[in-house]
């Protein structure tokens, strides 16, 4: 990708590819600033939106699952899990229904809710993993020494969970910015980069500038690359948490 | 300052009976120690006193108060944990500090307590570190400096010394019982050590099953030991027991044990008579209790060598008699081999007579 997008468009289309760019050009760029500027800001901000909302509905629904006892807490977790298992489509159709009454479509906020929404289980598990290989002794203490079971959290619990709300937010952030499908039935004017990118690769668009095209996808995989290169470790702490003493 | 009172406390989860129906008295300024094997509910009960369990059943007081329904933060109990539960992101100086700010005294106070607590913990220069940078033994030392600092009614320790190396254990006990006496405050100490409740503690409460077998001071619990679990759970190595029973056909009174039998006063076997069915009774003795010869003598009852273990400054012999193995603890000095025949004195005013089908002490 990276390498096409440093082409001309002739060359990008030639019957004898090459790997070395001749002549070797950045015009691919300015053309994704001006015409995808605007798709990486609202992808950008619909992907920080969810990620963040995901962290704060989910941080306190993680704990409890995590630490208490409470009526239909089995039940509930099922739940959770079931909703994971569900493919996002079967929900795609009822949930343009839904938005279009409450006036959602094309919003930044209508995604965020439905990115949100899609996250919360996934999140929920994860910070429960996280939580639980936190000793309970540090809760005890804590409540011995003089908290309430929010103070307890609030200054001895959340401080040492932050690596896994940031992979919490990570994974959302990254479920958001690769989603296609909502993307799809809940925008019209206001496309995420995966959406406009899908129109320009199937000819939507009556010219195709596949320099262009190329550069895009090299910029719209460059986050989540660069996320997980710097962050493997709390991603696989992330994962694993909880996985060896429950 | 404060007692402690348990009244019929029990705890179940579930239908499994944690702790069954426990009364204890805790004097104010005693150090009492909940002694027992793992799963007889000494943890469990120390968790209700701090309030981190709800009991089923019973009242607890501290003092003149019931604080079944008072949150932990509010009974003034201060908790050392078995894994000392510092918080990983406060350097020691907040660690200790943490129940001071949460109680928001001024600065100048928690200053003030927490380089006192410090002081008198020897972890003046450790102030800064985080737990990460501390050995087990100065992890330690802060958990308890956090005890400290609160000046509460009880503190409540829950296996301290279990996470230590031998020699750092046996320098922590001293120390830990010169700070209480120094501090003169109310302790219950949880522990499956044997060697750590008997050291330690002013009383010791033997626990087994959720219940308390029997309460006393160290001294107590060993030479009259209430029941066969006490006598076999207190003292290293433990007590032997063997089945016997009262010899009704001799003119003499004494037990028959089958390979030999042990003479013993009219007045023995008459509560022996009295207590039980005389010809189900375990004989208990302890290992120092007898005298072992490689010379017969009158009375002495003679068995082969099973093993020998020198320990330094006791030799452990352990003999066949029959179908039974008895630990002898001998002179340091004392050797044989295996197989070798020895001779066996019990002493006479040493042993125990428990009942075999209720465990109890009968003598």
């Amino acid at each position: 990708m990276f390498v096409t997008s440093l082409k001309t468009g002739g060359d990008a289309i030639s019957k004898d590819p090459s790997w070395i760019p001749d002549p070797l050009t950045f015009d691919a760029y300015p053309w994704v600033a001006q015409n995808l500027a605007g798709s990486f800001e609202f992808t950008f901000v619909v992907s920080v939106g969810s990620s963040f909302l995901t962290v704060f509905l989910t941080i306190f629904g993680g704990y409890a699952m995590a630490r208490l006892n409470f009526p239909g807490k089995k039940a509930l977790s099922i739940a959770y899990l079931a909703g994971m298992m569900f493919p996002p489509i079967l929900i795609g159709v009822p949930v343009y229904v839904l938005f279009a009454r409450l006036q959602l479509i094309d919003t930044f906020f209508g995604l965020i809710l439905v990115y949100t929404s899609t996250s919360i289980p996934f999140s929920i598990w994860l910070l429960r993993g996280f939580f639980k290989s936190i000793p309970p002794s540090l809760d005890e203490a804590a409540l011995v020494d003089g908290c309430n079971r929010i103070d307890a959290f609030f200054r001895v619990i959340l401080p040492l969970s932050l690596p896994g709300l940031v992979v919490s937010a990570l994974f959302s952030f990254l479920m958001a910015w690769n989603d296609t499908l909502f993307a799809l039935i809940l925008t019209n004017e206001n496309m995420t980069v995966s959406v406009k990118m899908l129109f320009w690769i199937t000819g939507w668009y009556r010219s195709t500038f596949w320099p262009g095209i190329m550069a895009g996808g090299f910029l719209a995989i460059l986050p989540p690359v660069v996320i997980f290169v710097v962050l493997q470790r709390r991603f696989i702490q992330g994962m694993t948490a909880g996985a060896v003493k429950g | 300052m404060a007692d402690v009172r348990l009244e019929g406390v029990s705890k179940y989860y579930g239908k499994v009976k944690a702790v069954d129906n426990i009364d204890l008295f805790v004097r104010d300024k005693e150090f009492l120690s909940l002694l027992g094997p793992s799963g007889c509910g000494k943890t469990t009960t120390l968790r209700c006193v701090a309030g981190l369990e709800e009991v089923t059943e019973g009242r607890i007081f501290i003092g003149e108060r019931c604080v079944n329904d008072i949150a932990p933060r509010e009974r003034n109990v201060a908790m050392v944990f078995q894994d000392y539960a510092l918080y990983p992101h406060m350097n020691v100086y907040n660690n200790i500090a943490f129940p001071l700010k949460v109680r928001k005294l001024a600065k100048t106070e928690i200053e003030k307590r927490v380089y006192e607590a410090a002081e008198l913990l020897e972890i003046r220069e450790l102030l800064a570190r985080k737990p990460k940078e501390l050995s087990g033994g100065q992890r330690q030392r802060v958990a308890l400096g956090r005890a400290i600092v609160r000046e509460p009614s009880v503190f409540l320790l829950d296996e301290p010394l279990s996470n230590l190396d031998a020699k750092l254990r046996i320098y922590m006990r001293k120390e830990l019982k010169r700070l209480q006496k120094t501090l003169g405050t109310t302790l219950i100490y949880v522990t499956h050590d044997q060697v750590e409740a008997m050291t330690m503690s002013d009383r010791i409460a033997i626990m087994n099953e959720g219940r308390i077998q029997q309460e006393g001071s160290a001294i107590e619990v060993y030479k009259k030991p209430a029941n066969m679990f006490v006598g076999g759970f207190v003292g290293s190595p433990p007590m032997n027991f063997i089945d016997c029973s009262l010899d009704e056909k001799s003119r003499r009174a004494c037990l028959d044990f089958g390979e030999f039998k042990f003479d013993i006063n009219d007045e023995v076997a008459d509560i022996i008579r009295e207590a039980s069915s005389a010809n189900k009774i375990v004989f208990g003795i302890r290992p120092e209790d007898i005298q072992i010869s490689k010379t017969a003598a009158p009375s002495f009852v003679k068995a082969s060598i099973y093993v020998i273990e020198p320990i330094g400054s006791e030799v452990q012999v352990t003999v066949r008699i029959g179908g039974n193995l008895i630990s002898v603890a001998a002179d340091p000095l004392f050797s044989g081999e295996i197989g070798e025949e020895v001779f066996l004195n019990f002493c006479e005013a040493r042993f125990h007579i428990f009942s075999k089908k209720t465990g109890e002490a009968i003598v």
